[in-house]
């Protein structure tokens, strides 16, 4: 589903000298992989995975998603090909605070080709299936963060994407809720989504089935 | 004094860290600070304290004469001057003051000039020494044409006489007479009529000279003077004024004849309704009423910026707080910082006042070829210290406002919050709103409020003054030339029937006064049979002196009876025609013509009712007015009216010639349209409007720099809310919708707001209205197209901006 091959991301430090935040990285991800990227602060993980949520463009390499070659498309080209695959979870949930939790859903949604009726269905549908349907009028601070959390995954997945992108969804979690989460991530990669998440905790990288570690922009370790 | 130093060095910082925060609020407090200081001074300069080098002003009050049972004003007649000045105990001194002209020979030229013809008393009571020579003795005020001395200005010494220093003894020819110059005036002392310079004054025993209508010193009823009294130290207005009414009674007893119903009254400098205070009055107050929105909108939009600023400083003052900081060391970093912004635009505004004063001078034209005006210029430092107070009270009230929010919030919470996690606070983008209501409802009320104001400017001039103002006018200045009545008569009768055989001419007559001109109408007191005046009242009226075709020339139609004809002279029984004002005031349900009226114990025959028109101005409200035959009632001085339609320059050449042929020695004064007549004697409403415009653009500019300053600020703290929009899948087109709408319902709401505050503010400038509702619907109209679209415009920059925000650099978290 997704190649890169020799991708790297690199600042600009001072005059012709650059930081780099990745190096050369080659990684193959097939259809229905639920994958792990651990390493340490500052390795290049988020970096990463915003790359491949095409809201980096800063990048030089081959990106292949599902035999697009992302490198050659323009930006509005990759906006319309994020929109119809990819879902993308945070660490901090980042859900809107004036907005009830119904609202926060349809978001997503409101940037997309769907008519009204659609957009209200695939709203009720996801509240349903999340079992979040008591606090649709809710504002996210009535919310735990767990709950919050859980929205922000509903969020993620509402439009339907091929592929789940999750920078450490537990990260602002205690680990009971961050089970709760990794439980529905497992569920959704049993469905069929494909996900990759960044996690520190070797538990939550557990639920997946592959582990890449990344060490200053390296890929260190591939685990099978 | 350490840690103040230290404060100082951050609060340089700060504002060198947000050159653009800086520089707007620095724009909008010098804009505020000097347009208020410049506006003001000149207000003081013209109407408080008008007259420079005259101390004592604020004892000195306009003595102004009234009349029971009619609205306006009169002057003050020479023998009650006299009385008043012998009998009063509470007074310094009193003065008498009549502007006048002649016209004076250069080469082969002949120029106008201004005279003042003065009580003798005049200098010393003003406490004015002139620089050569003497002021005017006690014995030079009296004494019919007895006393030809003449005291002349710095200006004029400079100017006609080249600065001799030899010059007292010397004489000028003027009106016939030789006058001896006894005196130089001081260089900034221009005489007490606001918005002239005097180039001569004259005693008043020289006043048959320079008056056209005739011998008036032992004329108790001809009220032809502009009075001055200035009070005793320690003596109250009330006081004097008391006095001044039992004076007036004593003369009403002793005078009934020609004092019935006359009163005088002490007004202050500033309410003088005579001279060039009177017109201006009005002006000044509109300016002021606009220039004081434009300091309200500065200070709205400075305390904007501050705000918005304190929202985005909330997480650097918890920190403060955090780190130990007292909450009075705080307030003392801030109000530093308000301090050092403020004094920045106090210096701005000085220079800026300094500008906008010389602009203010220099948009003033001069109303008379000939003559020259003088306002005072000078910025009062009390007005200026009054503006940048007001600015700074304000700067360094929302200075504040950080200080107390900061220590209001809870700490943890904020300084979790502002490291991350929760977007857009919805109590802060509740105060962000707030700011953009504020700042679009106060400009709306702003423009509307000069759309009003400029509309009924522009009303006021484009309205009918109810006579052709094409009228083409001329003066001969016979009585300069020291014509008698005789040979004027036989010449005026001689130039009327030459120019209406002139090619181009279309009709003409002869007017001994024009309407909107500084000189005085004819009045006296009239009976009238069958009416009865309520007691102690002396119904006056006033009158001019026309020949026949007056009307047909200026276009002034005679709704009933006839106009005056050629055969109307001295052989026929006197006549008069009267105004639908004094048809229905004293001929109430009557037809006049045919009906009489005694003027001047003589019965006149009323043969024509002619339709309202103005006389002084046109916001006057309409006054019985009559006209009598010229033919009738010769006098030296008239002005030739003739319609044509040649320009006046033809009409000037062709008149010179046959003014010419008729004495070689003259010739025509000024030659001009009644509209130009007008447009000279109304100036100040002119320059009210490029005032009012210009202040209005200026309010525009600044409620536009506070409209986007907010939106941008509104842009700037949703910065993470549009990066994660974007990551959701919002295009471009999407955000801009977003933000847009955003900005047009505050837009809205904010007009509405305004809207409904300017229906209520706007009433109370119901008085400087005219002819336009308070609530016109073409200046609220307006005021919401332009506020409409100077909005948009401040929201489309920032929405733009959003739009190219990285949303990966927005939703990092730091
Ligand atoms: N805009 C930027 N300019 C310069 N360096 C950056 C920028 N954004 C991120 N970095 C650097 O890139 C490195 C990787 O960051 P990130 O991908 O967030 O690491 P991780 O998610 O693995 O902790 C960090 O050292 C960070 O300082
Ligand atoms: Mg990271």
């Amino acid at each position: 589903m997704i190649k890169l091959r020799n991708l790297e991301r690199r600042y600009p430090l001072a005059k012709e000298k650059f930081f780099y935040v990745l190096r050369d990285i080659n990684i193959d991800i097939q259809e229905g992989e639920f994958i792990s990227i651990m390493g340490p602060s500052g390795a290049g993980k988020s970096t990463l995975l915003h790359i491949l949520g095409m809201h980096d463009h800063g990048w030089r390499g081959e990106y292949f998603f599902r035999e697009t070659a992302v490198h050659h498309l323009k930006t509005k080209e990759r906006a319309t090909l994020r929109n119809e695959q990819i879902g993308f979870v945070f660490q901090q949930y980042h859900l809107l605070d004036d907005l009830t939790v119904y609202e926060n859903l349809d978001i997503p949604l409101s940037y997309r080709r769907y008519s009204k009726s659609e957009r209200a269905a695939l709203v009720a549908d996801t509240l349903d299936r999340f079992q979040i349907v008591g606090k649709k009028d809710l504002y996210p601070r009535q919310l735990s963060g767990g709950q919050q959390q859980l929205v922000g995954v509903a969020r993620a997945i509402i439009a339907e994407p091929k592929l789940l992108l999750a920078d450490e969804p537990t990260g602002n979690l205690h680990s009971g809720q961050g089970e709760e989460i990794m439980e529905l991530f497992r569920k959704l990669n049993d469905e069929g989504m494909t996900i990759i998440q960044v996690t520190h905790s070797e538990k939550n990288a557990s639920y997946g089935k592959r582990t890449i570690q990344l060490r200053d922009g390296w890929i260190t370790k591939r685990e099978q | 004094m350490q840690t103040f130093f230290q404060d100082l060095r951050f609060g340089f910082r700060m504002l060198r860290r947000s050159p653009g925060f800086s520089i707007l609020a620095i724009l909008c407090l010098t804009l505020g600070i000097g347009t208020n200081a410049a506006v003001l001074s000149w207000i003081e300069g013209i109407l408080i304290r008008p007259y420079p080098l005259v101390p004592h002003q604020a004892r000195m009050f306009a003595l102004v004469g009234t009349t029971r049972g009619v609205p306006g004003h009169n002057g003050l007649s020479f023998p009650d001057f006299v009385d008043l000045q012998k009998n009063s105990t509470l007074f310094e001194s009193f003065i008498v003051d009549r502007i006048t002209g002649t016209t004076l020979s250069v080469g082969d030229r002949a120029e106008r000039a201004s005279v003042g013809i003065v009580s003798p008393n005049y200098f010393d009571a003003l406490g004015v020494k002139p620089i050569l020579g003497r002021g005017f003795r006690p014995e030079e005020g009296t004494g019919r044409n007895g006393h030809p001395v003449t005291v002349i200005a710095y200006r004029t010494w400079k100017g006609r006489y080249n600065s001799d220093p030899n010059i007292i003894g010397r004489t000028q020819f003027m009106n016939g007479v030789q006058h001896m110059i006894i005196g130089v005036a001081p260089e900034r002392f221009h005489g007490t009529f606001v918005g002239y310079s005097f180039s001569f004054w004259v005693p008043t025993s020289m006043q048959e000279t320079f008056d056209t209508t005739g011998y008036k010193l032992e004329d108790r009823g001809a009220r032809w003077i502009e009075g001055y009294a200035i009070l005793k130290p320690g003596v109250s207005r009330q006081q004097a004024q008391a006095q001044l009414n039992s004076i007036s009674q004593r003369l009403e007893k002793d005078f009934p004849d020609s004092n019935r119903g006359h009163e005088n009254q002490l007004v202050p400098l500033w309410k003088t309704p005579f001279n060039g205070a009177g017109n201006m009055t009005s002006t000044l107050a509109i300016t002021m009423a606009v220039v004081f929105l434009v300091l309200l909108i500065a200070c709205a939009n400075v305390s904007n910026l501050l705000l918005a600023r304190s929202l985005l400083r909330r997480h650097e003052m918890a920190m403060r707080l955090a780190l130990g900081a007292g909450r009075r060391r705080l307030v003392r970093q801030l109000v530093t910082e308000g301090l050092l912004l403020s004094l920045i635009a106090a210096v701005g505004g000085i220079a800026a006042a300094y500008w906008c004063r010389n602009a203010l001078v220099l948009a003033f034209p001069p109303p008379l070829p000939g003559t020259v005006i003088d306002f005072p210029g000078q910025i009062d430092w009390r007005v200026l210290a009054a503006s940048a107070g007001i600015c700074m009270a304000s700067t360094l009230l929302f200075a504040l406002v950080p200080a107390i929010r900061a220590s209001d919030v809870d700490l943890s919470n904020a300084l979790k919050a502002e490291a991350g996690g929760v977007l857009g606070g919805s109590s802060r983008s509740r105060l962000r709103s707030a700011l953009v209501l504020v700042q679009v409802s106060l400009s709306f009320i702003l423009l509307a409020g000069t759309g009003l104001l400029l509309q009924s400017l522009i009303k006021m001039r484009s309205a009918s003054p109810g006579f052709n103002t094409n009228v083409v006018s001329s003066v001969v200045d016979l009585f300069s030339a020291g014509y008698k009545l005789d040979r004027a008569k036989i010449f005026h009768t001689q130039l009327l029937d030459r120019v209406r055989t002139l090619p181009g001419v279309e009709s003409a007559a002869l007017t001994r006064v024009i309407p909107f001109s500084y000189n005085v109408f004819s009045s006296a007191p009239i009976e009238v049979d069958g009416y009865q005046p309520p007691p102690n009242e002396q119904p006056t009226v006033e009158y001019v002196e026309v020949t026949e075709d007056y009307f047909t020339t200026l276009g002034i139609p005679i709704i009933s009876g006839r106009e005056f004809m050629r055969t109307d002279d001295e052989n026929v029984p006197p006549l008069a025609i009267i105004n639908e004002t004094m048809a229905a005031k004293y001929w109430p349900g009557k037809n006049p013509v045919g009906q009489r009226l005694k003027a001047k114990d003589r019965w006149l025959q009323i043969v024509g009712i002619a339709r309202n028109s103005n006389y002084r101005s046109k916001t006057e409200t309409p006054v019985p007015f009559f006209y009598v035959p010229l033919r009738q009632n010769f006098r030296v001085q008239n002005t030739l009216l003739i319609r044509t339609p040649e320009t006046p320059g033809a009409m000037m050449n062709a008149l010179a010639r046959e003014v010419h042929a008729l004495d070689p020695n003259l010739a025509p004064l000024i030659t001009e349209r009644l509209q130009d007549q007008i447009d000279e004697i109304s100036y100040s409403q002119r320059l009210a409007v490029t005032l009012v415009a210009l202040f209005g653009a200026m309010a525009l500019f600044l409620a536009a720099i506070g409209l986007y300053a907010v939106m941008s600020y509104t842009v700037s703290q949703g910065i993470h809310e549009f990066g994660l929009r974007m990551a959701l899948g919002a295009g471009t087109k999407d955000l801009l919708k977003l933000v847009m709408s955003r900005g047009v319902r505050l837009t809205a709401t904010g007009i509405m707001i305004g809207a409904a505050a300017g229906m209520m503010l706007t009433r109370l400038m119901g008085s400087l209205l005219y002819k336009v509702s308070p609530r016109d619907p073409l200046a609220f109209g307006l005021a919401f197209l332009v506020i409409t679209i100077a909005s948009l415009a401040a929201c489309f920059l920032p929405a733009w901006r959003a739009t190219r925000i990285d949303p990966v650099r927005a939703l990092r978290n730091e």
